[in-house]
């Protein structure tokens, strides 16, 4: 598993959010993404994950060119900014309608996944009815669902407590042992260094070390 | 289509779309109260046309089934409230998801499970058929609820309350396969209210308020009809291509293939606009 990113840059509205970014990333690392608000953190997900066409440069998975020889990584989950679902579903149906679209997955698979982010009490309740914790917990279990190989997770312990983070936290590591491409972007320093095998850090759009 | 399984799954189990049923059997209700008090439960009318005899005068006769539903009388103002708040109760129940999936982000998760204009395809399919099944629906529980009240008699070409005649659209089946008729009708009305509501789509793009994508079809129906009767062109509107008893639809040659032709200018203009929309933004969400 490989990602390559060459001289990815973003302009938007006249300004460059991110300015030729080049990355080399492997499977079985964590790398967290640091930076102030606004440096491009986001950004640079969300550009790997497909949800946005880059002005210049170019991002390759697996020698696959993104949005030339595939529109969307192949095998991929997110968790960025705020964890959205749909309110007037319970977490289980929530997770069970996305797992729909490119999984197969069976209800007791997708009953593990809620036992390993601490939500199988709160199975059958509404979404909107979550706790903001909770929603944090869900967009986890929704990110790493069906076992993708590159998983980006914007702040993953945001609003989550003490212990929620040690489960957090082994959940992300568990998936980086099984060779994964883990992209962690998180305020928290402490546990960036934690987690993250490699740091990225950004400063207004670019990568500086 | 995965993906169209789940969006036909969300449109048809929202709280819009069963408020939107709701009011449709609301306007049914009021439609059937209305009428029968005018008609059948009203002596007074009965006995102006009555004759001693038992018999009605030439040319009135009793009230047949197809001329006494929500979409086959004109005569209580209810017809005319469906139709005008028709596309209202097409655009409520799914038409303000493409919207709102943007919004709150939820696009996020599906447009990296899928090529986006898979999720393009699937949304407009789903905003058009459950527009579509959501304006029909007072149509179809009208002419059932009806039929429990009055007799399914062919209706009569001499009756004074007639509500085709010669020039109206699929008249042939009016008085010689009216079940056919109402159907046909209601396929239209599935089709311009399903192909209306995907207009919420187009704006979703631009739209900061989702009372504004809920309500362009609305404000693009009615503008479009009073546009078109001040340029004499009112065989155009969609609400006359729609209502078999509004006057237009009387009076004027109302063609199969106008309807085709306003259909799919429409389709083209959302089908088209949405998805190459869609694929030229840059930042999908």
């Amino acid at each position: 598993m490989r990602i390559e990113i060459h001289g990815l840059t973003k302009r938007m509205k006249g300004n460059e959010v991110l300015k030729g970014i080049d990355l080399q990333l492997e499977g079985g690392k964590i790398y967290g993404v640091q930076g102030k608000n606004g440096c491009g953190k986001t950004m640079l997900m969300r550009s790997i994950a497909g949800l946005i066409l880059p002005t210049e440069g170019e991002i390759v998975i697996n020698g696959k060119k993104l949005h030339r020889d595939i529109s969307v990584p192949e095998s991929i989950g997110i968790l960025i900014e705020n964890p959205s679902f749909l309110g007037e579903y319970s977490g289980f149906e929530n997770l069970k309608m996305l797992a729909s679209i490119n999984l197969s997955l069976a209800d007791e698979e997708i009953d593990e996944l809620l036992e390993q982010v601490g939500l199988s009490e709160q199975r059958d309740k509404k979404f909107g009815k979550y706790s903001l914790g909770m929603k944090q917990r869900l967009g986890v279990a929704a990110a790493i669902m069906g076992n993708p190989e590159i998983i980006l997770l914007d702040e993953p312990i945001n609003a989550i407590d003490g212990e929620g983070v040690e489960q957090m936290r082994q959940v992300i590591l568990g998936m980086r042992d099984e060779g994964r491409i883990i992209i962690v972007a998180c305020h928290d320093k402490e546990e960036m260094e934690l987690l993250a095998d490699e740091i990225i850090v950004m400063v207004e759009g670019e990568v500086r070390g | 289509m995965r993906i169209l399984r789940l969006e036909l799954k969300r449109a048809f189990g929202s709280r819009e779309m069963k408020i939107s049923l709701l009011l449709g059997m609301l306007l049914v209700i009021g439609q059937v109260i209305g009428f029968y008090t005018m008609h059948l439960g009203n002596e007074a009318f009965d006995q102006q046309w009555k004759l001693e005899d038992g018999t009605y005068e030439v040319g009135v006769l009793r009230d047949t089934l197809y001329q006494s539903f929500i979409g086959g009388e004109g005569f209580t103002f209810f017809n005319e409230l469906y139709f005008s708040l028709l596309p209202i109760l097409a655009a409520f129940p799914f038409a303000g998801s493409f919207f709102k999936d943007r919004e709150s982000g939820y696009m996020k998760n599906l447009c990296c499970r899928m090529d986006r204009t898979r999720y393009h395809l699937a949304k407009y399919a789903a905003v058009f058929l459950s527009g579509g099944v959501a304006a029909g629906f007072p149509y179809l529980l009208g002419f059932a609820v009806s039929a429990l009240i009055y007799p399914a008699d062919f209706p009569n070409f001499l009756a004074m309350r007639d509500g085709a005649n010669e020039l109206s659209l699929f008249a042939d089946y009016y008085f010689t396969h009216p079940l056919a008729y109402v159907m046909l009708y209601l396929l239209v009305i599935v089709a311009f209210a399903g192909v209306l509501a995907t207009f919420s789509l187009l704006v979703s793009f631009w739209a900061k308020n989702i009372l504004v994508v809920w309500f362009v079809p609305y404000m693009l129906y009615t503008t479009q009809k009073l546009l078109f009767e001040k340029l004499d062109i009112y065989q155009w509107a969609m609400e006359y291509m729609m209502n078999s008893q509004s006057k237009h639809n009387l009076l004027v040659d109302m063609t199969v293939g106008r309807l085709a032709i306003a259909f799919l200018i429409m389709v083209a203009i959302t089908f088209g606009g949405f998805l190459v929309l869609g694929r030229k933004r840059e930042v999908i969400v």
